[in-house]
C-alpha cells in the first residue's frame, strides 16, 4: 500500500465501554472497519481517566462500567480519511474527532525475521563478522 | 456530524511521579482544566520514555520503579487555552507541552440533536 507525504490524522474519542452492535466494542469495530476500507493504518490507545462534552469524569469504577477513554489514531490521504467519516458517524452514537496535518516520513519496512536476527546476534557475541543486511548493503551501494 | 471547528490540542508530557504540591501532577493538571471548564481532557500512559534528565523510565526495570510517562492532552478553542496556559504553567516544574492546530468536531448518530443544545463545546 502507498502512502502519501501528505496525510492527514484522524483521532477518535470514545469510551472503553462504547458498543457497536449488540457486544463488539466500538473501537475494535472501527479499526475493522478501517483496515477493511484499506485505510494505512490504525492505533487505539487507552487511557486511565477523561472527561468530555458532559464535564462528568470517564474512570473505571470500582462496580460497574469501565468509562476509561480510548483514543483510536487512524492516518491516511485526506480523500480516503474523508471517506471513512460518514462511515464512522453511522457506526458511532455520539463521540469526540479530531483531524490534523501529518507528514508521513516512512510506512512500512522490510522486517528482519527472528532467525536473522538470531543469526545477528550470534556473530555479535562471538566476535565475528557483523551480519550485514541485505537493505543496509544496497544502501551501502547507492552511496558509493 | 458536525462542521469542523479550528481548535487547538495540548499535551503535557509529564511523569507519573511527578507531584504538584500534594496531588499526583496528571490528576491536578486533570481536575484544573476540568474545573475550567475546558471542552475534555484525556490522560494516557506510556510505558517507555526519557525526557529532559535523559533517563530512560521503563516498566520492565523491575527492582527500580522510575518515572514512567503520562500524556495529559487538553482540546479547546485556542483562546480558551491560551487562558489556561498560566494556570498549567503553575502547575508543572518539569515537563514538555506541546501544542498543535487541528480542526474538531462531534460524530456519530446522536449528535444532531445534542449539537442545538450544546453550549459548552465539543
Amino acid at each position: 500500500m502507498d502512502m502519501p507525504h501528505e496525510a492527514v490524522l484522524l483521532r477518535v474519542f470514545t469510551s472503553a465501554d462504547d458498543r457497536c452492535g449488540v457486544e463488539e466494542p466500538l473501537y475494535r469495530a472501527i479499526v475493522m472497519k478501517a483496515r477493511e476500507m484499506h485505510l494505512a493504518g490504525a492505533t487505539v490507545l487507552k487511557g486511565t481517566l477523561g472527561f468530555g462534552h458532559s464535564g462528568r469524569t470517564h474512570k473505571q469504577h470500582f462496580i460497574g462500567t469501565d468509562e476509561r477513554p480510548v483514543v483510536i489514531e487512524i492516518c491516511d490521504d485526506e480523500e480516503k480519511v474523508n471517506a471513512f467519516l460518514p462511515v464512522l458517524d453511522e457506526m458511532m452514537e455520539s463521540g469526540f474527532v479530531t483531524l490534523e496535518r501529518a507528514r508521513v516520513l516512512q510506512y512500512g519496512r522490510e522486517r528482519t525475521g527472528y532467525l536473522a536476527r538470531l543469526m545477528q546476534n550470534l556473530w555479535h557475541r562471538l566476535h565475528l563478522r557483523p551480519h550485514v543486511h541485505r537493505a543496509q548493503k544496497a544502501e551501502s551501494n547507492q552511496r558509493s | 456530524m458536525q462542521a469542523a471547528r479550528s481548535g487547538v490540542l495540548l499535551r503535557a508530557f509529564i511523569g507519573e511521579a511527578d507531584r504538584a504540591t500534594r496531588d499526583i501532577l496528571s490528576c491536578a493538571i486533570f481536575r484544573a482544566a476540568q474545573a475550567a471548564g475546558l471542552a475534555g481532557a484525556t490522560v494516557l500512559h506510556g510505558p517507555l520514555g526519557y525526557g529532559g534528565s535523559r533517563r530512560v523510565n521503563s516498566e520492565f526495570i523491575v527492582d527500580a520503579p522510575g518515572n514512567l510517562p503520562v500524556v495529559v492532552e487538553i482540546i479547546d478553542a485556542e483562546e480558551r487555552i491560551q487562558a489556561f496556559l498560566p494556570q498549567l504553567t503553575q502547575l508543572i516544574n518539569s515537563g514538555l507541552v506541546t501544542m498543535e492546530e487541528v480542526r474538531m468536531f462531534r460524530c456519530g448518530r446522536r449528535t444532531l440533536d445534542a449539537s442545538a443544545s450544546a453550549e459548552r463545546g465539543p
